[in-house]
């Protein structure tokens, strides 16, 4: 009897082991780790650029979109374009026989027209409007042309609000017809690839469309898998059951010595900043602000959070945008002037700082470090760690005295900076009319040197006021397994599926 | 249950004495017998010593500061230094597992003593005016917080009061209490037939005297068995709310804490994960061994074989 | 016998509607909001507002409260706050995942428990019996979620051969078994140990007792005296104690899936409380706990008809 049980447990173990090379993903699909689950697949209704950015630049296109790999904008949907002599309205001439998905027919300029109209809708409560704000109105002109109509001209309409998820095209049929909340889960776009089936926070499945109008995508079919946790990408891609995804900073170095997989890294366009609120104390005193500054340790932060992947940052807009300032001020730590000014605030004595973080590891170890610097100038830091809902609530309404936080830019300044200083989101209650002024200047502004000048000014007005010590833009990697061509990869990260292939 | 005689539950009890005795001394007397007599007891009760000494006396065990950060020697293994290694901040993991102890002990004897007392009370008055209105409703209270798997409504009672050691015990001993409630309940229900009990109201004691002093001290037994136990299914729980991030809040030291940092750097450094692991796992031991030895300290069938 | 089980079976309808009240008290206390998860640092207080009217979050408890439970009456569980989808269908899906683990896990766990308890109590005198003891003391040590975490660094990080992630491909049941061999040992780790122990220390009762004790009298060969009649008898509190330990095992299930990232009901209620998607936490637990209740009502019953000896009031 135990003689033949341990047999019988040999030949079972021995099967396992025969089957494990089947974990390994079969050849025509990949599997991508994205950070979290997506909520919508309605460009227009999209909750974040990170979670469903890439998935949506799959499934729609847009009148123009950023040629791959870099942000040159080329036709898409609009074979060519003519831009009105007072820059107030542009005429697109639309692809022909460009199919929708799912069998919704053809892409016209009634399409075209609802795609954007909906998003202005007041009714409708788009969190894109803000995107259109200067648009009037589209006008149909016949089955294949479209004039879009602006109230004033805008200068980022070719440079990121047509390319990006406000200006993707949706099926008017569709939408119409399954209603805006279905849709918001079946899309129907114009795009390579369609949904194949979504199991929320679980994996989203897209499929090759076979009657796509441009250059059909090598892999058939693309799974993204929500994976919350640095080290379980690290684990999923060394058994094999991921193609690409991320590792935490301090394990790059590790896949880069393994000749298994392929690393490709990009400065990201992120920013990180240490903000704080200008309207109470402490920092409602510039001195003690400027004290902050030269008491951190930016250089030292940014080494222990990103393990040398990631350079420190000195002004708002990452490097590699077209109006970033160039000569921005690098602050390093100085102690003595940090307690100079703090003496001459009245602090000589040192003051508290309640710095609030969301519980990510990367700003809880710039935290603990801003806290360990601090001290040596007397200022005491308390370090509140929230969960992100409450996080943003405490920083919004400006309960925080310090706070980290991060965003992503996109090719055009507007998009990061038109916040701040205004009555929109707004974390540091930071107010400058100055400031404000500039920024609707730069919305219209469409001569490149004038614009520049614009936005340099005001990153300069950033630093006078100091209500933020900018820290970061981060590093963005992919990890791919050595057999898979990644494709080509935007200049802030973002992958584009379509390109992929297996070598 | 035996209740045509006085025969005490509880072996080793003189039954002149039943009237007179005081609950804590039987309860230290039935400890000992248990630590004593039966090895893995002893060996339970020696770690569980242990323990108590480092969360008493942590400031003085440990060899750092559990919170001190050392930025530029992160994920280090063991060694003279540090002898567990070091985790993702830098900091000093035998310091922290030593500090663990004190959550654990914490978490374990406070949650264990509110559970026990709140539902031994509720039990025994229930039991006691057993067919009551109350009794039913109290009996409708432990079947409806019963009916929840115990973790899942430990997490949630976490998710609404926010992650922190009093909301972590508080949640836990929610969960718990019902437990002790039957057990003393079913044991009273038996026990308020005995004679010594009949006895005391026919000599027109008050009821809540009569429970203190004649009811409770006969019920304990299978409750005393119980505490064991659940003192280590308590900290195993801690650990869990707090790997999930519904439990401590960091940076204080619990192991669960130290699992959920461990798993996240899984791939980085193992030592994060397996100086708690073991940690739980010895302490989880202990207390089995231990309420083993109370068993069958407390059982007089079992003393035979 | 009947009466008891009647009565038994109406009480849990007052237990459940107590039940309800209590979930539905919890989830209307949690603090944060979805819209600012959902937005991230982009919420403004306009936006949040926008998302929350949309979500029909903005209307007053009593009012949510009565749409909810005319909801349950109806077997409509309310709608994912997060991705849109039904709450009923997202239980539905889930649910398979956790079963299978469940029984899996449960399963194996039993079928090598009472074996080895078996084992045990026949040749009590060997090692095997000690060996048993300590196994059953170091499986119910080690909690489930640590076991998984130890198992995936083992088999995962050292030697990488086995999956982390997920369930496996749907259809293909080599993948399928693959996915749960590891987050099943986890699970039925600390149900090995006990199990043997039970069945040992019950068999050894039983083949101590007198009929069995006549039997050998008579020369039925011991074999069969151990595998039929003992094993039987012996079985009965492993019945029991595998009702109750459904609970357990959801407990258990929370974790091994969230580590493992296996979809199941404990990984998309951790994950609804994370996203405070408030429908897929109510939802989640309210049929965890009815599974449970259910369980519970199912081994009280099993257990009268199982053992005659017992009497109820």
């Amino acid at each position: 009897m135990k003689k033949k049980l341990s047999l019988v447990a040999l030949i079972l173990i021995g099967f396992v082991f025969c089957l494990l090379p089947l974990t390994a993903t079969a050849g025509d699909q990949i599997k991508i780790a994205t950070w979290e689950d997506v909520n919508t697949f309605d460009p227009g209704w999209m909750t974040s650029g990170e979670r469903e950015l890439t998935i949506m630049s799959c499934l729609y296109n847009g009148l123009v979109k950023y040629k791959e790999g870099s942000w040159e904008i080329i036709p898409d949907l609009a074979e060519s374009w003519d831009i009105a002599p007072d820059g107030k309205s542009v005429v697109f001439h639309l692809r022909k026989n460009v199919q929708f998905q799912k069998g919704y027919g053809e892409m016209t300029a009634d399409d075209v027209k609802f795609s954007f109209e909906r998003i202005i809708n007041p009714e409708g409560k788009s969190p894109e409007k803000g995107t259109w704000k200067l648009l009037d109105k589209m006008e149909v002109i016949d089955k294949y042309t479209v004039k879009l109509v602006l109230k004033d001209k805008m200068a980022n309409l070719f440079t990121s609000a047509l390319p990006m998820n406000a200006g993707y095209i949706v099926s008017k049929k569709a939408v119409e017809k399954m209603g805006q909340e279905v849709f918001s889960k079946d899309p129907i776009g114009t795009g390579p690839y369609q949904l194949a089936s979504w199991k929320p926070k679980t994996h989203v499945e897209l499929t090759a469309f076979d009657g796509y109008w441009g250059e059909k995508p090598k892999i058939k079919k693309i799974t993204f898998l929500p994976i919350v946790e640095d080290s379980t990408s690290e684990t999923a891609l060394k058994t094999g059951e991921i193609n690409i995804g991320r590792a935490a900073a301090i394990n790059v170095a590790s896949f880069k010595k393994n000749s298994k997989f392929n690393v490709n890294s990009k400065p990201a366009l992120k920013t990180y900043w240490l903000g704080m609120t200008v309207n109470k104390p402490p920092f409602d005193n510039l001195e003690l602000r400027q004290a902050f500054r030269y008491a951190v340790n930016v250089d030292n932060i940014v080494e222990a959070a990103f393990y040398g992947t990631a350079e420190r940052a000195n002004t708002i807009l990452p490097p590699g945008l077209p109006d970033y300032w160039a000569d921005a001020p690098v602050y390093k730590q100085d102690i003595d002037k940090a307690k100079g000014l703090m003496t001459k605030a009245g602090k000589a004595d040192g003051f508290t700082v309640h710095l609030f973080i969301p519980s990510n590891d990367a700003e809880r170890i710039m935290a603990e470090v801003i806290k360990a610097d601090a001290a040596k100038a007397g200022i005491e830091v308390i370090i509140e760690v929230k969960e992100i809902g409450a996080f943003n609530d405490a920083a919004n309404k400006g309960q925080t005295d310090a706070y980290i936080q991060f965003y992503t830019s996109t090719i055009d300044p507007y998009y990061i900076m038109q916040y701040f200083g205004t009555d929109s989101w707004n974390p540091s209650q930071w107010h400058n009319a100055e400031y404000s002024n500039l920024m609707k200047q730069g919305a219209s502004e469409v001569d490149d040197k004038k614009r520049n000048q614009i936005y340099v000014d005001a990153q300069k007005l950033n630093d006078k006021d100091c209500w933020a010590i900018w820290l970061t833009h981060g590093t963005k990697v992919w990890i791919a397994q050595d057999n898979v061509d990644i494709g080509a990869i935007y200049p802030n990260g973002r992958l584009t599926p379509w390109t992929m292939s297996f070598k | 249950m035996n209740t045509d005689t006085a025969e005490p539950i509880e072996a080793g009890l003189d039954p002149s004495q039943l009237m007179f005795k005081r609950k804590w001394a039987d309860t230290l007397r039935v400890t000992f017998r248990a630590v004593v007599k039966v090895k893995g007891g002893l060996w339970g009760g020696i770690f569980i010593s242990v323990m108590l000494i480092c969360a008493i006396g942590a400031q003085w065990i440990s060899p750092s500061d559990p919170n001190a950060q050392d930025i530029m020697h992160r994920f280090a293994g063991p060694s003279l230094d540090n002898f567990f290694g070091t985790d993702y901040l830098g900091r000093d993991i035998f310091s922290r597992i030593i500090y663990g102890c004190r959550i654990a002990v914490l978490v374990a004897f406070s949650t264990v003593s509110i559970s026990s007392i709140v539902g031994v009370f509720l039990g025994v008055v229930s039991g006691y005016n057993e067919g009551s209105k109350l009794d039913y409703f109290v009996i409708w209270l432990f079947d409806i917080v019963r009916s929840f798997p115990q973790i899942i409504l430990a997490l949630a009672i976490v998710a609404v009061l926010g992650p922190s050691l009093v909301n972590v015990v508080v949640a836990l001993a929610f969960t718990a209490f019902p437990f002790y409630g039957r057990i003393a309940r079913a044991q009273t229900l038996s026990v308020k037939e005995a004679d010594y009990v009949k006895a005391a109201e026919a000599m027109g004691l008050q009821p809540i005297k009569i429970i203190l002093r004649h009811i409770t001290p006969n019920i304990m037994a299978p409750v005393i068995v119980c505490l064991g136990m659940d003192m280590a299914t308590m900290i195993v729980w801690e650990s869990g709310l707090s790997f999930l991030g519904l439990g401590v809040r960091p940076p204080t030291a619990s192991w669960g804490i130290m699992l959920r940092n461990g798993y996240k750097y899984i791939q980085t450094s193992e030592w994060m994960i397996i100086w708690p692991a073991l940690a739980i796992a010895l302490a989880m031991i202990a207390f089995s061994l231990f309420s083993e030895g109370l068993r069958v300290a407390l059982d007089p069938k079992e003393r035979e074989r | 016998m009947l009466k008891y089980i009647i009565k038994r079976a109406l009480w849990i309808i007052p237990t459940l509607l107590g039940v309800l009240i209590i979930l539905f008290s919890l989830t209307y206390l949690m603090p944060g909001d979805p819209a600012s998860a959902m937005l991230g640092p982009r919420a403004t207080p306009e936006l949040v507002a926008e998302l929350n009217q949309r979500m029909h979050l903005d209307r007053s408890m009593p009012v949510r409260l009565g749409y909810y439970l005319t909801g349950v009456i109806k077997g409509d569980l309310g709608t994912s706050v997060w991705s849109g989808h039904k709450v009923r269908s997202l239980l539905a899906e889930a649910l398979p995942h956790t079963a299978l683990l469940a029984i899996t896990s449960l399963g194996v766990a039993a079928l090598i428990g009472i074996l080895l308890g078996a084992f045990a109590a026949v040749r009590r005198d060997s090692p095997i019996g000690g060996c048993v003891t300590i196994a059953s003391l170091l499986g119910v040590a080690v909690p489930d979620f640590v076991a998984a975490l130890l198992l995936m660094l083992l088999f995962c990080v050292w030697i990488p051969i086995l999956p982390a992630l997920g369930a496996g491909a749907p259809g293909d049941p080599l993948d399928i078994a693959l996915h749960l061999i590891l987050p099943a040992t986890a699970l039925g780790i600390g149900w090995v140990g006990y199990l043997a122990r039970l069945t040992r220390e019950s068999m050894i009762d039983v083949l101590d007792s007198d009929y069995i004790r006549t039997a050998k009298a008579f020369a039925v060969p011991g074999k069969i005296i151990a595998y039929r009649y003992a094993l039987k008898n012996a079985v009965i509190p492993s019945i029991t104690v595998i009702g109750l330990g459904v609970g357990k095992l959801l407990g258990g299930a929370v974790f091994v899936e969230i580590i493992f990232s296996r979809p199941g009901l404990g990984k998309l209620i951790v994950d609804a409380v994370y996203a405070r998607d408030f429908p897929v936490v109510q939802g989640g637990i309210l049929v965890a706990t009815v599974l449970f209740v259910l369980a519970n009502l199912i081994a009280d019953i099993s257990y009268a008809f199982v053992d005659p000896r017992i009497q109820y009031d």
